[in-house]
């Protein structure tokens, strides 16, 4: 090995520590690292610029837009509202169709459930398509706890995988790295199907021709393949993947064994309701009229047929959806079919990109769904990380409220009323109230009291108003660094608007019998 | 009936006689000649403006931050301060959003439903009341100050997304004569103020706050306006910590100054 | 109570506490624009095009000829296709020019990774509104030939193109009862995933090209 190559594998080992490290600090240590970090910031305000173009090039017409969203909202809405009895249409019609189903109330169980297929067929090696179902359940580790191989093969998923992180987009995982980053990585780490390394190259178009020679390689020889499912059609019992590689296809036709795993929220009741989720989701994700494939698997394959695999199963995934199902302000978080628009929306995303966030979600919708599954003792700090300027429920597609969502997680957080995680009847958020600290609660009270009372209210600003100058103090400052750090002290007028206001003769009252001329 | 194609909302055919003005908290302390300059704007076009001595917030803080207990208690009070059938004129889009589309839902199943309702259908942001319901901005040209003179707008997020209102914000300005609007990169993007996310996520909120003081010097204008108060406190302290300070202004000064040509007192 | 039941059950009783009213979806208007029957064709190539696809126009006496031009071109020399009708048209006529047979029974996957050059398919259905190939499997029309080969032929008569999935779907276009595998293909596989970067032929086939037969 040349004294570059040693040097090379060093520092890919180092980052890949460095990023193990930043994966266990605190939300605000892991965005302050990231605001910090100008390779990062530049690729994520590049990516959400550049994916925001393309989305808007591909809307032209509001009333056109609004009106697709406005049918999207409908059919997930529709389908929720139908959830069970689709469930069961859709077991009934996939099993007639020789796909067969299986049941995972967690990720413990989903896991076990597909190492169980994997182990009946002695599968051994297994490639995967892109899936934020099999992240979220953290299956790779899983699996490789079992001894079986488990390759990513969507490119980015490959790359995260190569780098030995996680996805930081939900559409585009490695989107966090820049070109040059890649070539490093593919050069120090990959291995051509013959064992030797990867020659080194930053060109985009040789960089992928290397990616798909290891990786078609891999196709051909996998036991299994396993992929997501961006819509199942319970009256046809038919599972459809949405993609632009080829990966998914090659997942789940080459292998003789494919097992889809999807949470239980993805049916939809006809095939009449997928064209408008399929337009939606590709257009608002990658700005894409369609994507490259739009894969519809009905059936293993038959007797009479050439390729296909012999066998296909589908995992539901529950992992706490029946619990945001259960939430009478959440439950719209389930209509989401993860296009990643919300993320590239995302002011805050954008600049902290998808790792801060240190769940398989990032951006609203991660701050919307991650604590749902998680819990709010666990995943509640990332809910203040929001402005409330609501550019991602403008760009949801299916509107979701998320801004709405956020806040209510909130409110659940800083609940009065606190229930345990461990507690699985409750319908309520777990951990709800475990974010309510005495201190911030006291604050809140002391506030609602004197804007309730408005002579106290007045005395407040009368006070503030008079003591302008002590705003401008060190003290003053110091009390106020998070918004002094960066920025000058604000400084209270010498006389409020309600004196003013009282001065100019200004009536505070309705005298007379109101109405319009 | 002026109505732009960014809002839906049904505007009282005939001038009311009179109006409230829920100056918001902010404005109160920190801006109040920007109350000032509506107040008067709105008695030049022939109104009665009350401003009742009892409002004191909107309890969008508390709202925002969870603390729907504290936020209800505080919005109750201005209920009863802004109790009469006649339009709610308010100063900050973020503020007209809690009232139109926030009360309703923090009082949903409470007693006072269904006065809030008709509150929310009352209510408007400054800039929406001045260009659907008053016509403000065919006025515009025989402003008394027509000088050159480079704005920068920043509309709220909650005027533009909550309200609808961008468009009415963009027509007040374009109409001024004299005035040349400048447009920053990325207009449409947050400036990091979002209330409490200021101080509970300061570190991200400096770096949009920064991005967004960029954007606004790379325009060269004269003076920044907006109708919120939390942007133009935010966008401005960043500016004038980073030493190139720059006039900010709540639009309702702009207006009031160019179209009658008297500066703030 | 199994894992199935319990989801099941939570579910259900969510709903009961909470019904929730939903409007049939497809009777909400979307506003969004079929384009007119004049345009398809433009379209179709337009948006294949945009999408690194080549579309090359061809009637039904001449389009064999027209593809053996291009495949000589492309110096192809192993081509498979679906047993139909245009397939077993095409390996008579050009089984003199270069290795070019039907798959009549179940692929080696190593012929299929290493040695095909070029898959032939025939579409069920084009949508203009995308650019986009419906291709039917089934044991005439392997799932693989359009995936795996490095270049992609795909021949559609034009009178099969529609509008756009959309209406495709509502107007009965799909198969009863669907096959296997159902494929909406528009364009050569692509990545964009390093640095937002497109590169064509990310694990898939390079090159796609688009046969559209105009008179039939």
């Amino acid at each position: 090995m040349t004294a570059e190559m040693i040097e090379l594998r060093q520092a890919l080992d180092e980052e890949q520590q460095e990023f193990a490290a930043m994966q266990q600090q605190h939300f605000k240590v892991r965005a302050k690292m990231a605001l910090e970090n100008e390779a990062l910031r530049h690729s994520f305000r590049g990516a959400s610029d550049f994916l925001m173009a393309k989305r808007r090039a591909v809307f032209p017409d509001e009333t056109a837009l609004s009106g697709l969203r406005d049918r999207g909202e409908a059919i997930r809405q529709y389908s929720l509202s139908k959830l069970p009895e689709l469930l069961e249409t859709l077991e009934k019609n996939l099993t007639a169709n020789g796909i067969q189903v299986h049941w995972a109330e967690t990720a413990e169980e989903a896991c076990a459930v597909i190492h169980g297929i994997l182990a009946s067929n002695n599968a051994r090696t297994v490639v995967k398509g892109k899936s934020m179902v099999t992240e979220e359940i953290e299956l790779n580790h899983y699996l490789q706890e079992k001894g079986i191989e488990c390759l990513e093969s969507d490119m980015g998923e490959y790359l995260v995988q190569l780098a030995g992180e996680t996805p930081s987009h939900i559409i585009m995982p490695a989107i966090h790295k820049n070109k040059e980053q890649v070539a490093n990585l593919m050069h120090g780490r990959a291995q051509t199907s013959d064992g030797s390394d990867v020659p080194y190259t930053d060109d985009v178009d040789q960089m992928i021709g290397n990616a798909r020679a290891i990786l078609r390689d891999k196709f051909r020889h996998a036991d299994a393949g396993i992929s997501g499912v961006n819509m199942a059609v319970a009256n046809t019992g038919t599972l459809c993947l949405v993609e632009n590689e080829g990966n998914g296809r090659m997942t789940t036709t080459v292998p003789k064994l494919h097992i889809a795993v999807t949470g239980i929220e993805k049916v939809v009741e006809d095939f009449s309701h997928v064209p408008e989720l399929l337009t939606l989701l590709t257009r608002s994700a990658t700005g894409q009229k369609i994507s490259t494939y739009f894969n519809m698997i009905s059936g293993p394959k038959k007797n009479d047929e050439h390729d296909g695999p012999e066998q296909v199963h589908l995992v539901l995934v529950d992992n706490g959806r029946s619990r945001i199902f259960a939430h009478p302000v959440l439950k719209p978080t389930l209509q989401c079919i993860r296009c990643g628009a919300c993320m590239n929306h995302c002011p805050v995303y954008a600049r902290i990109g998808g790792h801060a966030y240190g769940s398989t979600y990032p951006g609203p919708i991660g701050q919307v769904v991650t604590p749902q599954i998680g819990g709010l003792e666990q995943y509640g700090d990332m809910v203040s990380a929001c402005s409330l300027n609501g550019a991602c429920g403008e760009a949801c597609p299916v509107r979701i409220p998320l801004p709405d969502l956020i806040r209510e997680l909130r409110a659940e957080a800083n609940s009065p009323q606190f229930v345990n995680a461990a507690d699985p009847a409750a319908a309520a958020v777990q951990g709800r109230g475990s974010k309510r600290t005495l201190g911030e609660s006291l604050i809140w009270k002391g506030w609602a009291l004197g804007h309730r009372l408005p002579a106290l209210y007045r005395l407040m600003t009368w006070g503030m108003t008079r003591s302008r100058r002590l705003f401008a103090s060190a003290a003053a400052k110091k009390l106020l660094s998070p918004w002094t750090d960066s920025r000058s002290t604000p400084l209270p007028a010498t006389q409020s608007l309600h004196e003013l206001a009282k001065a100019a003769g200004v009536a505070s009252d309705v005298s007379r019998p109101q109405g319009e001329q | 009936m002026n109505q732009t194609p960014s809002s839906r909302r049904h505007y009282p055919a005939h001038r009311p006689r009179a109006v409230y003005l829920l100056g918001t908290c902010l404005v109160d302390s920190f801006y109040p000649q920007a109350g000032m300059d509506a107040i008067r704007l709105l008695q030049a076009e022939g109104l009665e403006v009350i401003f009742p001595q009892t409002q004191t917030c909107c309890g969008q803080p508390a709202w925002n931050s969870g603390y729907d207990d504290e936020a209800r208690a505080v919005a109750r009070r201005q209920l009863q301060a802004f109790a009469a059938d006649i339009p709610l004129v308010v100063m900050m889009g973020s503020c007209a959003g809690m009232v139109h589309k926030e009360y309703p839902k923090l009082f949903a199943g409470q007693p006072e439903e269904a006065q809030v309702r008709a509150l929310a259908e009352r209510t408007y942001e400054f800039s929406e009341f001045m260009v659907n319901v008053l016509q403000l901005d065919k006025k515009l040209p025989q402003a008394a100050d027509q000088s050159p003179l480079n704005v920068a707008l920043h509309t709220s997020c909650s005027a533009r997304r909550g309200m609808g209102v961008a468009a009415e914000h963009k027509t007040l300005v374009e109409n001024l004569p004299g005035v040349r609007l400048q447009e920053p990169q990325r207009v449409t993007e947050c400036c990091g103020f979002g209330g409490t996310f200021a101080v509970k996520q300061g570190d991200i909120s400096a770096a949009m706050a920064a991005d967004k003081a960029e954007a606004i010097a790379a325009t060269g204008s004269d003076c920044l306006v907006s109708g919120d108060c939390g942007c133009l406190m935010n966008i401005s302290g960043t500016l004038e910590k980073q030493g190139r300070p720059l006039r900010a202004q709540h639009l309702a000064s702009l207006l009031y100054q160019r179209l009658y040509g008297k500066g703030a007192e | 109570m199994n894992s199935r039941e319990r989801i099941l059950g939570r579910l259900r009783a969510s709903l009961n506490e909470q019904p929730a009213a939903a409007v049939a979806p497809l009777s909400v208007a979307t506003h969004w624009p079929d384009p007119a029957p004049a345009e398809w064709l433009a379209l179709f190539k337009q948006n294949l095009s945009d999408n690194h696809a080549e579309v090359i126009e061809c009637r039904q006496q001449d389009w064999i000829a027209v593809l053996a031009q291009r495949l000589a071109e492309k110096n192809i020399r192993v081509l498979r296709s679906g047993r139909t009708d245009a397939g077993e048209a095409l390996v008579a006529a050009l089984g003199a020019q270069l290795d070019c047979d039907c798959v009549t029974e179940t692929l080696s996957k190593d012929d299929l990774f290493t040695q095909i050059d070029a898959g032939f398919s025939v579409a069920l259905a084009g949508l203009a509104e995308t650019g986009t190939l419906v291709v039917n499997t089934g044991p005439q029309e392997p799932r693989t030939l359009s995936l795996v080969p490095p270049l992609n032929i795909v021949l559609l008569p034009a009178s099969a193109m529609q509008a756009g999935f959309s209406a495709w779907v509502t107007q009965g276009g799909l198969p009863q009862p669907l096959p296997t595998n159902l494929l909406l293909i528009s364009g050569p596989s692509k990545t964009a995933d390093i640095q937002q970067t497109l590169a064509y032929g990310a694990h898939g086939p390079k090159e796609l090209i688009v046969l559209l037969m105009t008179d039939a």
